[in-house]
């Protein structure tokens, strides 16, 4: 069974080295080394506020982690959520920290929200950098509403930072899946009219706090 | 050259025909012209926004053409790169020559795995090679999850856009086709009628076996592929199902993991007019240890499927270059005349036309280089600059130069790439004269092609603004 698989790789790769024997020039001559092609424009707090609510993503700003504990209670309570998944050891560790009580036995298929932390945060493009190492695949997806909880040194400019933030953070070999998530699940297949939360989140939270 | 279609057989003879009779009747079809029109209208709104985020965006496409030229001319290293890093991750690539062959090694991991039902993430190469119908077969039930491919599923379908399959349907036939399939009241609106879907899919997330995703991007590197998706369904396919399955074309290789910080946002503003798709997600290989979640196994399925035809081509090479955003298809004028459907092909629009010639077979699908008014939008509008308008001439060069004609449409052909890459004929002419030239040359294509329009720009006029900018 191997036999077929290998010889399918030695035919492809001889194609390919045969056409490859007539080389094409280079397109274009770069102008200058590295240009810059965006432009870093203002604080990026602000940046990320920005950008994460025009995606239609809820922002919100925290001074410290109580002032964090009372904004939650206040969205658990008036949004009467109970069901909150959460599989983060440090997230449990904060919620315990600040007295918000954690129900025992939770589903992801079934919660009211799922709450995570991210890798870093994207300026630019309003987007969490979440990875399956710290978060796993699907706990940011499969619930109807995703809380991200992110503190202010998280925050990066651009896609490239973070995948430098990632490749030094895990030296060894970077998580298995690694996502950009900017704001909530959407699609306009149907008359390009707007609806959020086809199959992943319909609503999605970050929590900025400052410090750490 | 390979000259095998996705199922094995040679097509009849009658592709052009078939082609120009359903493009005929597309053509003149208002309804179906005013909902293309309607949906490229929205596009066109959203796109010169999302340009905005590029501080120089000649410079980033000069660039992305670059880097995509640099991964094709060393795509064997690249390959190779990619199955060793993400071999030592866990994952298995296989090599696939034909559709056939891809084909036979998802039907041997579906058999090992027991398979009864897959759930797909969108992909044009699982429609390139007829996944969906061969799964069928099997009696394995495999379910398109992107809300657009669902649609299309359930009307028995194949996508019409590369990136808005169910572009040519209203909300009014979307409607319509939930109440008769799923059973559901008529006249739901778009909201309603997408949490049905939701509803409907989220447990066969869970349930399914495998699940299967195209890619995006092959990232050497890191050893990673990259799929881009608004929806999430991609994500919950790579998430829950025991075994992952990829299926690639070798082309769509980058260098460095870094490249991603260009080509995502280029994919996106290029296909949606987004700053960045809702969901980026690149995959390095299954579940890892001290991961909590997560395949146990993943496959990587590289696909020549013809590919390495282009390759050898050195003119239509950069063709591999393509992202697959469907920017050349949103601004080609004959694809908002004769639809998405009446090419017959996986991949419509200039760069349907540009590469399922040499994919397949020349001489069955050479029309499909005449399907242009080289107008040169395409070309305009591709952010990895391909030079499409300069590749369809080439085909129709090739198919002239191998034989494929009869004599007297050869001549005219010939006439035709000089007239139309020659100063002193064409561009003298204007639009009008063009017109008239060309209808005269070829009055059994134009009949079927309702009215030619040219641009009152001359060819080398706008080859010429083009060149300009790239000094
Ligand atoms: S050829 Fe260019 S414009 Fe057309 S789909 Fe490919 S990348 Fe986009």
């Amino acid at each position: 069974m191997y036999v077929k698989t290998l010889s399918s790789r030695e035919n492809i790769l001889k194609k390919i080295k045969q056409a490859l024997a007539k080389p094409v020039p280079l397109p274009f001559e770069e102008t200058s080394e590295s240009p810059a092609f965006f432009i870093n424009e203002g604080e990026l707090e602000l940046q990320f506020a920005e950008n994460f609510a025009a995606l239609q993503g809820r922002f919100s700003f925290c001074s410290d982690e109580a002032e964090l504990a009372q904004q939650l209670q206040t969205l658990f309570g008036t949004r009467q959520w109970k069901k909150l998944f959460v599989n983060e050891q440090n997230i449990r560790e904060l919620f315990a920290r600040q007295q918000i009580e954690l129900p025992p036995g939770i589903n992801l298929a079934d919660c009211d929200a799922s709450i995570t932390s991210c890798e870093c945060l994207i300026a630019r493009t309003g987007s969490m950098l979440l990875s399956s190492a710290q978060t796993g695949r699907t706990s940011s997806v499969y619930a109807p509403v995703h809380i991200c909880i992110a503190y202010t040194s998280q925050l990066v400019f651009d896609l490239k930072d973070g995948f430098e933030l990632i490749k030094r953070k895990y030296p060894s070999g970077i998580p298995s899946l690694i996502t950009f998530a900017s704001g909530p699940s959407r699609t306009a297949d149907i008359e390009k009219t707007l609806v959020t939360g086809v199959h992943g989140p319909k609503e999605v939270f970050c929590f900025l706090v400052e410090g750490r | 050259m390979t000259n095998f279609t996705a199922t094995g057989k040679i097509m009849s003879g009658k592709t052009a025909s078939t082609f120009i009779a359903k493009s005929t009747i597309k053509a003149s079809n208002l309804d179906h012209r005013r909902k293309i029109n309607f949906n490229i209208g929205k596009y066109n709104a959203v796109v010169p926004q999302g340009k905005t985020q590029f501080n120089d965006l000649m410079a980033v496409r000069e660039h992305a053409k670059n880097t995509k030229w640099n991964a094709v001319e060393h795509l064997d290293v690249m390959l190779e790169t990619f199955e060793k890093n993400i071999s030592a991750r866990g994952a298995k690539v296989i090599w696939a020559e034909t559709a056939e062959d891809a084909l036979k090694e998802i039907g041997k991991i579906c058999k090992e795995k027991n398979c009864k039902t897959i759930v797909k993430s969108k992909s044009m190469v699982t429609e390139e090679i007829h996944l969906n119908k061969f799964l069928e077969k099997q009696g394995i039930e495999s379910i398109e999850t992107d809300l657009g491919e669902y649609i299309q599923q359930l009307d028995n379908e194949p996508p019409y856009h590369i990136v808005t399959p169910a572009m040519h349907k209203s909300k009014e036939d979307i409607a319509k086709l939930f109440a008769e399939k799923l059973n559901v009241p008529d006249g739901l609106s778009p909201q309603q009628l997408t949490l049905i879907a939701r509803e409907k899919l989220r447990k066969k997330y869970t349930e399914a076996e495998i699940g299967i995703t195209g890619a995006n991007f092959i990232i050497a590197d890191t050893g990673s592929i990259s799929v881009t998706e608004n929806e999430g369904n991609g994500r919950l396919s790579s998430g829950f199902p025991k075994t992952h399955i990829v299926i690639t074309g070798i082309e769509k290789v980058l260098p460095s993991i870094n490249d991603l910080a260009l080509f995502l946002p280029l994919l996106a503003t290029f296909g949606t007019g987004q700053k960045l798709t809702v969901y980026n997600t690149i995959i390095s290989g299954p579940r890892q240890k001290n991961e909590i979640d997560g395949p146990e196994e993943m496959y990587v399925i590289l696909l020549d499927n013809g590919r390495t035809n282009l390759l050898a081509n050195d003119k239509a090479r950069e063709a591999l270059y393509c992202i697959r955003c469907g920017a050349c298809l949103n601004a080609c004028p004959v694809y908002k005349n004769i639809g998405g459907h009446s090419y017959g092909t996986t991949y419509s629009g200039p760069i349907g036309s540009v590469i399922t010639p040499q994919l397949r077979n020349l001489k069955e699908w050479k029309h499909l280089s005449y399907a242009s008014s080289l107008c040169g939008n395409c070309t305009e509008v591709c952010p990895v600059r391909i030079n499409l308008h300069e590749l369809l001439l080439e085909n129709r060069h090739e198919s002239v130069v191998e034989g494929d004609s009869p004599v007297s449409e050869r001549v005219a052909w010939k006439m035709w790439k000089v007239a139309s890459l020659n100063r002193s004929m064409m561009n003298m002419a204007n639009g009008n004269l063009k017109n008239k030239v060309v209808n005269t040359m070829f009055k059994a294509w134009t009949k079927h092609r309702a009215d030619l329009d040219f641009s009152q720009k001359t060819f080398n006029q706008m080859w010429k603004e083009e060149r300009g900018k790239n000094s």
